[in-house]
C-alpha cells in the first residue's frame, strides 16, 4: 500500500517537472535573447539604417518593412477571412459541399511554410508578373494566414447565442441584416483579436518571404509595393547564416530578434488580455 | 498600369478597414481603451499606406555570391553616398543563384565567384539573355585546418584526394592519425564550383562533407573542430590568421608552396585564386553603366575591395573591361 | 449609430432588401470558396512544376536512389532517400522528446497543478507558441549546438540531434493544449464514479481519463508531427544539412524543406533541377495531407463520443 503512495508521489514529481521543463525552456531562450540584446537597443538602433556591412548602424529599413508586410497581408486577408467565416458559420448548410470547404481550410492550416514559398515564387512573381515584391510577399503570407483568421472569426461568430439571430429575424430582418447589425457587432472584437495573432504569425514567418521577395539590403527605403524589401526574419536568418563576420554583426542579429520578438510578444499579449476581456464581458 | 490597379485595391481595402473600425468605435459597447487601440492602429496603417504607395524605385537589382556579399553591399553604400539617384538592392545566395536569376530576368547584376558555366550560357540565350562578364577584382581561396594539425603545405592532388573522399586520415598526407573532418560550400555557392572544376579535377565531393551557409561559418566549424579542414575567400581566413592554420599551396611536386598573401595572389604564385565577377544583360547603359564604371574605378569600388582584403586589378585589365560598357 | 446607405421610397424597400440578400448570399459564398481555390492552386502549381521531373528526368532513381548531388557535374542525381530520412529521423527524435513531456505537461495542467499555476503557465505556452521559428532556429545554431558539443563531443555540432530537440520544443505548444483540452473535457461523471468507487487520483488519471481523451490526445500528437515535418527554418539552420543516409543522430542531416529552402533560389526556370524541387514539394505536401486528413479524422471520432 505505501509502496503504492510512492510511486504515485513519483509519477507527480515527474508530471510537474514537466511543467517545469516548459518553463525552463522559456526562460533560456528569453533570458539568452534579451541578454545578448538589451544593450543594443537604442532609439539610433532603431531608426538609422545598417551601415558598414551590417556591422554598425541600425534596422530601421528591416522594422518599417515588417510592418508595411503585416499591414499589406491583413489588408488581404482579413475580409476574405471574415466573409469566409461568416459563410461557413451563418450561411453554409451541412453537407458534403460545407465539408469539403472545411476540408480546405483544415489542410490550408497544415501546408508547410516552404511549399507556401513554392506557391507564391510560381504564381505570384512568376506567373502573375509581380517580381520580386513586397505585394508577392504579402498575398502569400495572406494565404498562409487565412486558416487562422477563419478559425478565429468562426469562433467569434458561433459564441453569439442563436437567441439574438431568432429574435432578429423573427422580427422581419433579412439574414444579412440579422448578421451585419446583430451578430457582427458583437462578434467583431474577437475577430479582430484573432487577426492578431495571424498577425504576429505573419511577422514571424521567414521562408515564404526569401522567395518572394526579401533582400539583404537596399539602399533606401522602399517606396512601391512593387519593390522588394528587407525584414526583420529575413535579415535574421541571412546574418545568422551567411554573414561575413560573424562576431562583428552578433550585435546587430541579437537587436533585430529582440525587436521582433517584442513585436510579436506584444501582439500575441493584446491578444491574450483582449481575448479574455471580450470573454468575461460577453457571458451570455 | 499593373501600379495603379493595385493601388486603388489597396485604397478600397484600406477605406473597407477603417469603415469597419468607425463602426466599432460608434457601437457604444465598446470601450475607451479600445477606442485608443483602434485609432492607433490605423494611424499605423496610414503611415505604412504612404510608405508603400510610390512608383518602385529600385533601380538596379543585384544578387549573386556570398563570397562578395559584403563587398557589394559596401559598394552600394559608398556609391549612393555620391550618387544618391541610385537605389540599389543587394542579397546574397550563392553565384549560382545570382545567375539564375539573371536568367530569369529577375535582377540588373548578378554576382558571381566563378565564371559561368556553358550550360548556363546556353539557357541565358535561350531566354534571349546575352551575360556580359565584368571582372572586378581577384580574390584567393585558403586552405585552413585546424591548429592541431601540424602540417604546413598541401599540393593539389592531396587536396583533391581529401575533397573526393579517397584520403580519409590526416596521417596520409603527413599529420596526425585522426580522421579528417571536411566542410565546404553548398551547391549554389561560386567558391565551391570554382574549387571543384579548378582543384578537383570535376570530381565529385564526398557525400559526408559538411555543406555550411557561408565562408564566415567555414572558419568557425574549423576552429571548433580538431580534424577539420575547409576553404575560404582569404580575408576570411586572415581575419583570424591567428586561431587557424593557413597552409601554403602547390599545384604539383616539384614546385614550391606558397602562402595566399596579397603579393603572392597578385603575382600569380599562389596557385588556388580567382576573379570575382559581376554579369549583366547585355551590354550595360544608364544608371547600371555608371555604376559600373564606379566599381571599376581605382578610388572608387577598387579602393573598397582593397580594404576588404580582395585585391584590386591591374590598370590594363580595368581598361579592357570598361571597353564593355556603352 | 445607425448607418442608412438606401434612402428609398417605401414601396421599393422591401424588394430592395430581399435583392441585396440575395446577392450577399451569392457573395459570401464566393468568399466561403476562397480557402477551397487556394489549396486547390496550391497543388495544381506542385503538379504542373512538378510532374515534368518524371517525364524530363529519372522517376525511379527519385524514390530510390540514395544521392541527392543535382549540380554535379558528371552524373546529376536525384535521389529524394537521403532527405526523406533526415525528415523521418528529425521528426522521430523530437516526437520520442515532445510526447511525453507534452503528455505529461496536459495531464499535469488539466489535473494536478493549483489554478494558478494553470493560469500562469497556460500564457507562457501560447508565448512558445508565438516565437518564430528564426529565432528558434538561431538559438539552436548559436546555443544548443554548443551544449550537444560539450556533451556529446560528436564531429559536428549541426546534426540530426540539435535540430530534434528545438523542433520538440516547437511541438509542445500544439500537443500540450490540445491534450489538455481533450483531458478536460472527459466528463466530470466518469472521474467522480471511478474516485467514488475508491481508486486513488493516479489510478483514475491512468486508467479512465486517458483512455477518455485518447483520440484527442493522438490527434494532438498527429498535428504536432505535421507541424515538425513541415517545419523550414529550425530545421535549416540546426542540422547541418548534409544529403547523407545515416542512422547516427549525431551526424548532419538533410530535411525535404530544407532542400527546397536552400536550392530554390539557384535554379533556373524550367531545368530539371527546377522541377526536382517542385517534386520534393509534392511528396511534402502529400505526407502532411495524409497526415492532416488522418488527425482531422480522429478528432472528429472524439468529438463524436462527448
Amino acid at each position: 500500500m505505501k509502496w503504492k503512495k510512492i510511486k504515485e508521489h513519483i509519477i507527480y514529481s515527474l508530471l510537474r517537472l514537466s511543467g517545469l521543463f516548459i518553463v525552463c525552456a522559456l526562460a533560456i531562450l528569453l533570458l539568452y535573447i534579451i541578454s545578448g540584446g538589451i544593450g543594443k537597443i537604442s532609439w539610433e538602433f532603431l531608426t538609422s539604417f545598417p551601415t558598414n556591412g551590417m556591422m554598425s548602424g541600425g534596422i530601421f529599413p528591416m522594422i518599417i518593412g515588417t510592418l508595411s508586410l503585416m499591414v499589406l497581408t491583413m489588408v488581404i486577408a482579413l475580409p476574405i477571412g471574415i466573409f469566409s467565416a461568416i459563410y461557413l458559420v451563418e450561411y453554409a448548410k451541412p453537407g458534403r459541399f460545407t465539408d469539403a470547404i472545411r476540408l480546405a481550410v483544415h489542410n490550408l492550416a497544415g501546408v508547410p511554410s516552404i511549399v507556401y514559398g513554392l506557391l507564391g515564387l510560381g504564381f505570384f512573381v512568376v506567373f502573375l508578373g509581380f517580381g520580386l515584391s513586397l505585394i508577392s510577399a504579402a498575398f502569400t503570407l495572406a494565404i498562409m494566414v487565412l486558416p487562422i483568421v477563419i478559425a478565429s472569426a468562426q469562433e467569434a461568430l458561433r459564441a453569439v447565442p442563436q437567441n439574438m439571430r431568432e429574435g432578429a429575424l423573427a422580427l422581419g430582418s433579412t439574414k444579412w441584416e440579422t448578421t451585419r447589425h446583430h451578430v457582427l457587432p458583437y462578434a467583431l472584437p474577437g475577430m479582430l483579436t484573432g487577426s492578431i495573432l495571424a498577425l504576429s504569425r505573419a511577422a514571424g514567418e521567414t521562408a515564404p518571404i526569401i522567395m518572394t521577395g526579401a533582400a539583404f539590403y537596399i539602399t533606401h527605403l522602399s517606396s512601391s509595393i512593387f519593390d522588394e524589401f528587407m525584414a526583420l526574419p529575413y535579415s535574421i536568418y541571412t546574418l545568422a547564416t551567411q554573414s561575413s563576420n560573424v562576431e562583428a554583426t552578433r550585435p546587430t542579429v541579437f537587436g533585430a530578434i529582440l525587436v521582433l520578438l517584442l513585436i510579436v510578444l506584444c501582439m500575441n499579449l493584446v491578444a491574450i488580455i483582449a481575448r479574455n476581456y471580450y470573454r468575461k464581458k460577453y457571458r451570455w | 498600369m499593373l501600379n495603379d490597379f493595385c493601388f486603388i485595391r489597396s485604397i478600397k481595402s484600406l477605406f473597407k478597414i477603417l469603415f469597419t473600425s468607425v463602426l466599432i468605435i460608434g457601437e457604444d459597447q465598446v470601450k475607451g481603451e479600445i477606442k485608443l487601440v483602434i485609432i492607433i492602429v490605423a494611424i499605423l496603417l496610414l503611415i505604412a499606406f504612404f510608405a508603400t504607395s510610390g512608383p518602385s524605385r529600385i533601380k538596379i537589382k543585384q544578387k549573386g555570391s556570398d563570397t562578395m556579399l559584403e563587398l557589394v553591399q559596401i559598394w552600394a553604400e559608398e556609391y549612393v553616398k555620391i550618387n544618391d539617384n541610385a537605389t540599389i538592392s543587394v542579397s546574397g545566395g550563392g553565384s549560382g543563384t545570382g545567375i539564375a536569376q539573371l536568367i530569369n530576368g529577375q535582377i540588373d547584376i548578378a554576382d558571381a565567384s566563378r565564371p559561368i558555366k556553358s550550360h548556363e550560357s546556353i539557357q541565358a540565350k535561350s531566354q534571349g539573355v546575352i551575360p556580359v562578364e565584368f571582372r572586378t577584382c581577384l580574390d584567393g581561396i585558403a586552405i585552413i585546418t585546424n591548429k592541431n594539425i601540424d602540417i604546413s603545405e598541401i599540393s593539389f592532388s592531396q587536396l583533391r584526394g581529401i575533397y573526393n573522399g579517397t584520403i580519409l586520415n590526416w596521417d596520409d598526407i603527413g599529420g596526425p592519425s585522426l580522421k579528417i573532418t571536411v566542410y565546404g560550400r553548398q551547391s549554389n555557392s561560386g567558391t565551391y564550383v570554382f574549387l571543384q572544376e579548378y582543384v578537383l579535377d570535376n570530381n565529385d565531393y564526398r557525400t559526408d562533407m559538411q555543406p555550411l551557409n557561408g565562408n564566415a561559418q567555414i572558419v568557425d566549424a574549423v576552429i571548433g573542430d580538431n580534424e577539420g579542414i575547409g576553404y575560404v575567400g582569404v580575408s576570411y581566413a586572415e581575419n583570424r590568421a591567428d586561431e587557424l592554420n593557413i597552409l601554403k599551396v602547390k599545384e604539383e611536386d616539384p614546385m614550391m608552396a606558397f602562402l595566399p598573401t596579397i603579393e603572392n595572389i597578385a603575382s600569380g604564385d599562389y596557385p588556388i585564386s580567382r576573379y570575382l565577377y559581376i554579369y549583366t544583360k547585355g551590354n550595360p547603359t544608364g544608371e547600371i553603366a555608371r555604376y559600373i564604371q564606379w566599381i571599376l574605378d581605382k578610388d572608387g569600388g577598387q579602393k573598397v575591395a582593397e580594404e576588404l582584403g580582395f585585391i584590386p586589378l591591374p590598370q590594363n585589365i580595368i581598361d579592357e573591361e570598361l571597353e564593355k560598357i556603352i | 449609430m445607425k448607418l442608412k446607405i438606401f434612402n428609398l421610397p417605401k414601396y421599393d424597400y422591401k424588394r430592395i432588401r430581399h435583392i441585396k440578400d440575395k446577392t450577399i448570399k451569392k457573395v459570401l459564398l464566393a468568399f466561403g470558396l476562397t480557402a477551397v481555390v487556394f489549396i486547390i492552386l496550391i497543388l495544381a502549381f506542385l503538379l504542373i512544376e512538378g510532374l515534368p521531373f518524371f517525364f524530363k528526368g529519372d522517376g525511379i532513381d527519385f524514390f530510390t536512389g540514395d544521392i541527392w548531388d543535382p549540380s554535379s557535374p558528371n552524373v546529376p542525381r536525384y535521389g529524394i532517400l537521403p532527405m526523406v530520412l533526415g525528415t523521418f529521423l528529425v521528426t522521430l527524435g523530437a516526437i520520442a522528446i515532445a510526447v511525453p513531456v507534452g503528455i505529461g505537461c496536459s495531464i499535469y495542467l488539466a489535473e494536478i497543478a493549483h489554478p494558478k499555476i494553470r493560469e500562469t503557465l497556460k500564457p507562457l505556452i501560447e508565448i512558445l507558441a508565438g516565437i518564430p521559428s528564426v529565432v528558434y532556429g538561431f538559438f539552436a545554431l548559436v546555443i544548443l549546438s554548443a551544449w550537444i558539443d560539450d556533451f556529446f563531443h560528436s564531429t559536428t555540432r549541426l546534426n540530426a540531434l540539435t535540430g530534434s530537440i528545438m523542433l520538440a520544443v516547437m511541438m509542445l505548444p500544439i500537443i500540450i493544449s490540445l491534450s489538455e483540452d481533450a483531458i478536460r473535457s472527459v466528463p466530470r461523471e466518469m472521474k467522480e464514479a471511478s474516485l467514488a468507487l475508491g481508486l486513488s487520483k493516479w489510478d483514475t488519471i491512468r486508467g479512465v481519463v486517458l483512455p477518455a481523451a485518447l483520440s484527442g490526445i493522438t490527434a494532438a500528437v498527429i498535428l504536432g508531427v505535421a507541424r515538425a515535418i513541415g517545419e523550414t527554418m529550425t530545421v535549416l539552420m540546426a542540422t547541418g544539412n548534409a544529403p547523407v543516409i545515416s542512422f547516427d543522430m549525431l551526424t548532419s542531416m538533410r530535411t525535404m524543406t530544407a532542400t527546397i529552402a536552400i536550392e530554390m533560389g539557384e535554379v533556373p526556370f524550367g531545368s530539371i533541377h527546377y522541377h526536382a524541387l517542385f517534386a520534393v514539394g509534392i511528396v511534402l505536401f502529400a505526407i502532411t495531407f495524409v497526415i492532416n486528413f488522418i488527425a482531422g479524422r480522429v478528432m472528429k471520432r472524439f468529438r463524436e463520443k462527448y
